[in-house]
């Protein structure tokens, strides 16, 4: 069993000769002696990589130019990379620090407290060189608590920090909607107007909120939506169109007009009828008289009127309580991380999620954008190249 | 669903079904009865007549006078009428001149033989023999001869010759001339006169006879009277009138509206006939003079003249009417105390006048200052309510009822006997009324049970109208057509 052993230098092309320890109870290396109990079995200049078997070593770059000799022990152990770089004006020596965090990605400050001034010193997994003594390391991701360690590293010393980062107390809300524009509430409180591509985006405390939505001519939304600590949830709000109610005001009028007509018909009949009861009482009524006609054909227009205005009211009453299209509704996509960067998050697009079961997706109908075709650069693996591509 | 809208759904079908059905319920057994023209008969209603008898009420009615020689005859007993006439046409030779005064007789007696329900219908020529025609319910057509020409003045026309003039001025569709008058008693064997204006001559027929007995005419206040067919141009004759007196024999009425000569105001001529003949206290017993003369002092007194019983009693009482005013005159007392002779007597009202009787106008009717000589040409007496007393029928036929113009009516009026309280019982309209019908052209009593019912002409539509029912109550409800 060998193991890795990388010797690098600054500045670098340093003549390097390793030494192993043939007898384990050799004194210690010395530079410049007969060393016996010492043999070298490599040399070369840095960068030096060599694959080297178990057993302690002694690792000398020479002097050259106007730098220092600079010198050191090292055990190879089973299973590792040993990494030594040396400092050659200096003589110095680091220390080996490997972060890691369950979720990958997150930002790793040294020495540099919020808020941070450096960039990051790298993202987790991460490991590297460090100088030795006393440290304080953040661990920065979008959505978690911001986690600490401070700790102190020894020359040589290979450390590794495994940070469990916890998730926020809040999550944020990406709304956007199929119609323009579209008043939004949270909780009853209008949190902003919905335009196409100016989504809103809202920072919420983790838990059941209540989504209230209006727009017009379209249905009111009322919804929940579960916003999860430390994620983004994106919403649709699916406003549909309110059903049209001319028909049924239409039917609603015509109705009322009818049933007008019926009661004065109605009217008019019952006057005619009076006036011909009186005769009949006056003993002045004959057969012939036209009234009787005319009190009929009253009769008949009224009750045609309430039959037709009553129908045409049980018509309207049924198309203004009737809807045959579904109610507004939210479609929750899948709650993501936020994204990461060294910055402020962007600002985010919110993925466009399957309707909810059981339900079929209510016809989008906001503006689209038209179908289009592009020609756009591709980064393939087997090359680079343009791509032709289409929307549809 | 429609399980449980159906019950709804009969409700309201029979719900509205019952708006017009109700008119139904209305039009069944109406109170007025229409009678239609039976055909062919101008003006039918314009004049009718009525004689009752033991078998119920023969009703007469005729078309426009002097224009259709046709009627029809209606017997009524009940009331659910039949709506044809049991007889019309009373005219097979077409030379027939129905006039403005048809005459009911109770019996006429012709060649011995009693014929009931009897009327005369006008003039004209039968069997080549001109005369006054009469039709009896049995079928029976007769004619009554008028007088011819006089030997003694062969020159002078005659009645006759005036009925002859008019059938051919008829056939020339000309204006007529003769405008005969008949009138007859009431009883059962009644005395028959006739007139005509165009000769100022009348006549009459003794009970039970077919002879015409001529009467004289009239002088000018203060002459002598003249000779028979010698008074040419006057009006006497324009309406005639026969009343039949408490201790015997008639009284016959003979008007001459339009005054004698220079003076225009209407006289009636009174003829006092006993057993056939005429009675007078005259200087000339021989000569048929009248007993009296009753001055109008107004124009057209007299142009309307009928008779009848009003009253409770045994007198008779006889209308006169100058087209505006009736003037009611119990004929005994005329009979009794004579006017005067020349008719230069008393003023009006002092003998035999009980009350005036006018027009009425109601609520709905109206129309009665535009009345000028037609009030009381229709006139009939009849117990509508069945109570026991008479009620005098007046038909208008120029009335406005409820706005619609000449639609006509009957007025109803209560005679007090003593002339103290005449008032106006209710009127007869029909609700089907048009502007022009004219009802009230003829009027008629018709006894149905126990109350009369009254008949009304309408030319205007060419029927006639029977009414059922009287607002004044009492038995005039008597009918399952009155509410």
């Amino acid at each position: 069993m060998k193991s890795l052993v990388m010797i690098e230098s600054e500045p670098p092309s340093a003549p390097v000769s390793v030494y192993y320890r043939t007898v384990p109870s050799a004194s210690p290396f010395q530079y410049g002696q007969d060393n016996p109990g010492w043999q070298r079995v490599a040399t070369g200049q840095t960068p030096f990589h060599a694959s080297l078997q178990l057993g302690r070593y002694h690792i000398v770059l020479e002097p050259f130019a106007d730098f220092q000799k600079s010198e050191t022990d090292i055990d190879v152990a089973e299973g590792h990379v040993h990494q030594f770089k040396a400092n050659l004006q200096q003589g110095e020596f680091l220390a080996f620090l490997r972060v890691t965090t369950p979720m990958p990605g997150a930002r790793i400050y040294v020495d540099d407290p919020p808020p941070h001034k450096k960039p990051p010193w790298g993202r987790t997994p991460h490991e590297g060189l460090i100088g030795v003594g006393d440290h304080t390391i953040w661990i920065v991701k979008n959505g978690f608590e911001t986690a600490s360690r401070a700790f102190s590293v020894k020359h040589g010393e290979e450390r590794e920090e495994l940070v469990e980062l916890i998730r926020g107390s809040k999550g944020t809300l990406h709304i956007s909607g199929n119609a323009s524009p579209i008043h939004v509430s949270v909780d009853g409180i209008p949190v902003g107007t919905f335009h196409p591509n100016s989504a809103i985006t809202i920072e919420l405390p983790a838990g059941k909120h209540e989504i209230t939505a209006t727009a017009d001519d379209r249905k009111d939304l009322v919804g929940q939506v579960d916003v999860p600590r430390g994620q983004v949830v994106p919403i649709d709000l699916v406003m549909v169109p309110t059903t049209p109610r001319g028909a049924a005001w239409t039917q609603a009028i015509v109705s009322a007009v009818f049933v007008g007509g019926g009661i004065a018909l109605k009217v008019q009949s019952d006057i005619v009828y009076d006036d011909i009861h009186t005769a009949k009482t006056n003993g002045s009524l004959t057969e012939s008289d036209e009234r009787y006609t005319k009190g009929k054909i009253y009769a008949y227009g009224s009750a045609a009127c309430f039959g037709v205005g009553g129908t045409l009211a049980l018509l309207s009453t049924y198309n203004f309580i009737k809807d045959p299209t579904p109610s507004s509704a939210i479609r929750v996509g899948v709650p993501h991380d936020y994204p990461d960067s060294d910055t402020a998050p962007p600002r985010l697009s919110a993925p466009r999620s399957p309707a909810p079961a059981g339900k079929t997706a209510p016809r989008t109908t906001s503006p689209v954008a038209p179908p289009a075709l592009a020609i756009v650069p591709s980064y393939p693996w087997q090359g680079v190249g343009l791509m032709l591509q289409g929307r549809f | 669903m429609f399980r449980q809208a159906l019950p709804l759904l009969l409700i309201t079908t029979c719900t509205s079904c019952s708006w017009w059905s109700r008119f139904d319920d209305l039009k069944d057994h109406p109170p007025v009865v229409e009678m239609e023209n039976p055909g062919g008969i101008v003006g039918f209603g314009t004049t009718m007549a009525t004689v009752t008898t033991e078998v119920g009420t023969h009703l007469l009615v005729l078309g426009e006078p002097n224009v259709s020689p046709k009627g029809a005859t209606y017997r009524i007993t009940n009331d659910t009428p039949a709506t044809t006439p049991n007889a019309s046409g009373f005219c097979p030779t077409g030379r027939c001149l129905f006039g403005s005064t048809p005459a009911a007789l109770q019996t006429m007696l012709i060649d011995g033989q009693p014929h009931e329900a009897c009327f005369l219908l006008g003039v004209g020529d039968r069997d080549d023999t001109l005369g006054l025609l009469g039709h009896c319910s049995d079928g029976l057509d007769f004619v009554l001869p008028v007088p011819g020409r006089d030997e003694a003045h062969p020159t002078v026309k005659s009645p006759r010759d005036v009925i002859a003039e008019d059938l051919a001025l008829q056939s020339l569709d000309k204006l007529l001339i003769g405008d005969f008058k008949i009138a007859a008693s009431k009883d059962d064997v009644p005395l028959i006169a006739a007139a005509t204006r165009h000769l100022g001559a009348a006549w009459f027929y003794a009970p039970a006879t077919t002879v015409p007995i001529l009467l004289s005419p009239v002088a000018a206040p203060g002459l002598p009277l003249e000779d028979p067919f010698l008074t040419f141009g006057d009006t006497f004759g324009s309406e005639v009138a026969v009343v039949k007196l408490s201790e015997g024999g008639y009284l016959l009425a003979i008007a001459s509206p339009h005054g004698i000569g220079n003076d225009t105001q209407g006289r009636v001529w009174l003829y006092r006939i006993v057993e056939g003949k005429v009675v007078h206290d005259g200087p000339h017993p021989d000569v048929p003079a009248p007993m009296s003369c009753l001055p109008g002092f107004r124009h057209n007194f007299g142009i309307h003249m009928r008779s009848g019983k009003l009253f409770e009693g045994s007198s008779e009482q006889l209308f006169i009417s100058d087209g505006v005013t009736i003037s009611i005159y119990d004929a005994d007392d005329l009979a009794k105390y004579p006017p005067s002779v020349d008719c230069s007597g008393a003023p009006l009202g002092s003998t035999g006048f009980i009350t005036g009787v006018n027009c009425v106008e109601t609520a709905s009717v109206s129309g009665c200052s535009r009345i000028t000589n037609e009030f009381g040409r229709a006139l009939a007496i009849a117990d509508v309510n069945g109570d026991g007393s008479k009620e005098l029928v007046i038909g208008v036929p120029t009335l406005d009822v409820d706005g619609t113009n000449t639609a006509g009516a009957a007025l109803v009026y209560h005679v007090d006997p003593e002339g103290k309280q005449t008032r106006l019982l209710e009127t007869r309209i029909i609700s089907s009324r048009d502007s022009g019908d004219g009802l009230g052209s003829s009027v008629a009593a018709m006894r149905i049970g126990s109350r009369d019912v009254v008949v009304a002409g309408a030319p205007g539509l060419g029927s006639f109208f029977i009414f059922f029912c009287s607002t004044t109550g009492g038995a005039g409800h008597d009918s399952s057509r009155c509410e």
